[in-house]
């Protein structure tokens, strides 16, 4: 007695799935059952490529600023977010013009409306949201950030122009855990970029 | 707060001394994206700039789809550090087509995941982009399809 190989074809689309599941995680029924089955593989794939990428975004960065404090200059710094929650339905997806427009909307922060700040404690560097938006470390002015883009070679630039006299620093975040930031699908590097739990 | 974020704030405070005079960069924000954006050392305007490393892949940002399941136990995947992990990976689907237009994966060569069980009554499937395996947006991901081929063993 010997073995015969045979294949066996399973067509798998998602249309069809089962009532509660999702398109990213699906159980696949076989009623009759494929019996003495020793190998799989995938033949082929298809699915349209219209995945949106402003949904769940956010960027943040923190700012450093140098004050004096009973004579001693001393470091104060707060984390920034801006939430990208807020954008119209039609905007699921964005091309890298009209991102660098949305988000240059959000950092000139008409009105203190979309630049949220989590301040951080000098000592053991904890985060205390309180809710507030606001781009300011302290009691500095505001430091202008503008973003570019350049459509010939499709890089993003960020810039501050801080023209005060106060010592202050930029850096831009990643945080590890919600997964949402864009800084890198806008071109950092992932291993430049600062990561954070919270 | 990470220990890591703890490393990097000392660096921006002690930065102002790591500049290298000759060609302004600073030592300690060299590896990460950081500015002194207003600083005794840093007085020009050319260095406020933080730029992106490479083009911006926003516009099509996936550029793989790992297709996994149970039933592919036997694969690996290269993680941090250069270090293999297990994973199920059943196969993974490159994304070399436009925007709004459809991936359409057709394997010449299968790449066969041998079976730890001969008797499959059912399976799962799930998806995830790219190298760091995150789960996909369910809300907005479109309907996809697949054809998986199954090797059976009869006797003669």
């Amino acid at each position: 007695m010997s073995d015969s190989h045979t294949l066996k074809y399973v067509h798998v689309d998602t249309v069809n799935r089962k009532a509660g599941e999702t398109k990213s995680r699906i159980t696949v029924q076989v009623p009759q059952g494929l019996e003495n089955c020793s190998r799989v593989a995938l033949k082929s794939f298809s699915i349209a490529t219209t995945f949106p990428n402003m949904v769940n975004k956010k960027i943040e960065w923190i700012e450093m600023i140098q004050t004096v404090d009973n004579g001693t200059n001393t470091w104060k710094a707060a984390l920034f977010t801006i939430l990208l929650n807020d954008l119209d339905p039609n905007q699921q997806y964005l091309d890298n013009v009209n991102l660098q427009s949305v988000l240059q909307t959000k950092f000139t922060n008409e009105g203190q409306a979309f630049i949220k700040k989590t301040d951080i404690s000098p000592d053991d560097l904890a985060l205390t949201d309180n809710g507030e938006y606001s781009h300011q470390v302290g009691t500095e002015t505001a430091m202008p950030i503008t973003i570019t883009y350049d459509t010939e070679n499709s890089i993003f630039k960020i810039s501050g122009t801080q023209n005060s006299a106060t010592k202050h620093k930029f850096m831009i975040l990643y945080d590890d855990e919600s997964d949402e930031s864009l800084w890198p699908t806008m071109g950092f590097h992932q291993k430049k970029i600062k990561k954070i739990k919270k | 707060m990470s220990e890591f974020l703890s490393e990097s704030y000392q660096s921006l405070v002690n930065s102002p001394t790591a500049v290298d005079y000759n060609t302004y960069v600073n030592q300690l924000l060299k590896n990460i994206y950081a500015k002194a954006m207003r600083d005794i050392t840093e007085k020009t305007l050319n260095i406020r700039h933080i730029y992106a490393g490479h083009a911006s892949k926003h516009e099509n940002h996936i550029g793989k789809i790992n297709l996994c399941s149970y039933l592919a136990s036997d694969s690996y995947i290269m993680g941090d550090n250069g270090t293999l992990r297990n994973t199920d990976i059943l196969d993974s689907i490159v994304n070399n087509v436009t925007k709004f237009s459809y991936i359409h994966h057709s394997a010449d060569t299968l790449y066969f995941h041998n079976l730890n069980r001969s008797d499959i009554h059912k399976f799962d499937l799930r998806l995830y982009e790219g190298d760091d395996m995150k789960a996909l947006v369910d809300e907005v991901l479109p309907n996809w399809s697949a054809v998986l081929v199954f090797e059976q063993n009869l006797e003669i």
